[in-house]
């Protein structure tokens, strides 16, 4: 059985001391602001993201300078080097029996360096789906790296809309902060049409500027 | 046709104009500058009214990607060639005319940006239906994409002509 307080004054009291002692109120949720270096927290005692080494890993709620009555959460530790990825999207966005390529570029934090190796899997129905290589591993020297996908499909593979999710991982086998990126590629085997002029085009224009010209110096000289 | 009535015997003919070969080599550079951009939603702009004039026409379409749509079954890739953007990207340097004020001038090529986007479109339809009533794509797009380059390129001839002609 609980115990209540006997006395309202009682009360008062504990919240009191409670108000004192922490410096999270209860019922008020902590805000979440980034700090330096982009390292945030949503709430005291979640994950700093991207991670912190040390005791300052998980977030913590801090007063505000200025304002004492706000709280904020604050990643604190020191920085562990870490990475994302990100993927263009897949170009051209449908394809035949030809390639689609799509950069991958591993953008390094808190000087991240070395070997980031990339796995990739085409997911989706129908099957047979298109095919990708592995794409080569990208070494990160200089604050980012690229690599490049490849997505190919044969004359077997079946029409329809996949989606292509490239993994990675650094040397010590850790993934990206930001996870693994998805692009999406769709295979047809009905031969599309490229719109817009082309050599033709060209070869047309040129064909009746050489016309349009012979006819002005042709009436130039008539009136002359 | 847009040719005009000139009395050629009494100008210098243009391309023996300084200030004309200056806006020729700013034309060369736009449209290298043009290419240098995606113009996504340009070709989706595109892609989607030419949809709708082909919908309103009776045809089946449907949209694919941003840039492909596919119309009688048939996939369509619209490219930046396609959109008409560098030829107006090009047409730039030859239409500015010094004299006149920013707005004046930027407010003249918002009238040509929305002239060749429309014959844009007028030329990519004409290039559906007569694909689709059995004249090879070859012959239906891009021969009449060279008349229409052609097109333009009287209107701007006229255009810049006349610029020069009042330095």
């Amino acid at each position: 059985m609980q115990r209540t307080p006997t006395h309202p004054a009682l009360g008062f009291l504990v919240l009191g001391a409670l108000l004192v002692s922490s410096p999270t109120t209860p019922g008020q949720s902590c805000s979440f602001k980034p700090v330096l270096q982009g390292r945030v927290c949503t709430k005291p005692g979640a994950p700093c993201k991207p991670p912190t080494v040390g005791s300052g890993n998980v977030g913590k709620c801090t007063t505000e300078g200025l304002h004492p009555e706000e709280l904020a959460c604050e990643c604190q530790g020191s920085p562990t080097p870490s990475y994302n990825i990100t993927l263009s999207p897949l170009s051209p966005t449908y394809i035949d029996t030809d390639v689609a390529t799509s950069t991958i570029t591993v953008i390094a934090f808190n000087g991240f360096t070395g070997k980031v190796d990339f796995s990739c899997t085409v997911s989706g129905v129908p099957h047979p789906a298109p095919s990708c290589a592995n794409p080569a591993s990208a070494t990160v020297t200089n604050g980012s790296a690229t690599s490049l996908l490849r997505v190919s499909a044969s004359t077997s593979a079946a029409e329809g809309t996949y989606t292509v999710t490239v993994n990675a991982v650094d040397g010590h086998g850790r993934p990206p902060d930001n996870g693994s990126q998805s692009s999406t590629v769709s295979v047809s085997h009905v031969r599309w049409i490229l719109m817009g002029g082309g050599r033709i085009s060209l070869l047309t224009f040129v064909a009746l500027l050489a016309l349009w010209s012979v006819r002005l110096l042709w009436r130039d000289k008539r009136d002359a | 046709m847009l040719h005009a009535k000139l009395d050629l015997a009494a100008i210098r003919m243009p391309w023996l104009n300084r200030e004309f070969l200056l806006r020729a080599s700013f034309v060369a550079l736009f449209v290298l500058l043009t290419y240098q951009f995606p113009w996504r939603w340009l070709r989706f702009v595109t892609s989607a009214a030419v949809l709708r004039i082909s919908s309103s026409l009776g045809m089946a379409t449907a949209r694919v990607s941003f840039d492909t749509i596919r119309i009688q079954g048939q996939l369509f890739r619209v490219v930046i060639a396609c959109t008409f953007v560098d030829v107006f990207m090009g047409s730039i340097p030859l239409l500015w005319d010094v004299r006149k004020s920013l707005l004046r001038n930027a407010s003249r090529l918002l009238a040509v940006a929305v002239i060749f986007f429309g014959l844009n479109l007028v030329r990519l339809e004409i290039a559906q239906v007569l694909y689709f009533r059995g004249v090879p794509w070859t012959l239906a797009d891009e021969v009449l994409g060279g008349f229409a380059y052609f097109a333009v390129w009287l209107f701007l001839w006229r255009r810049t002509w006349r610029l020069l002609r009042e330095v």
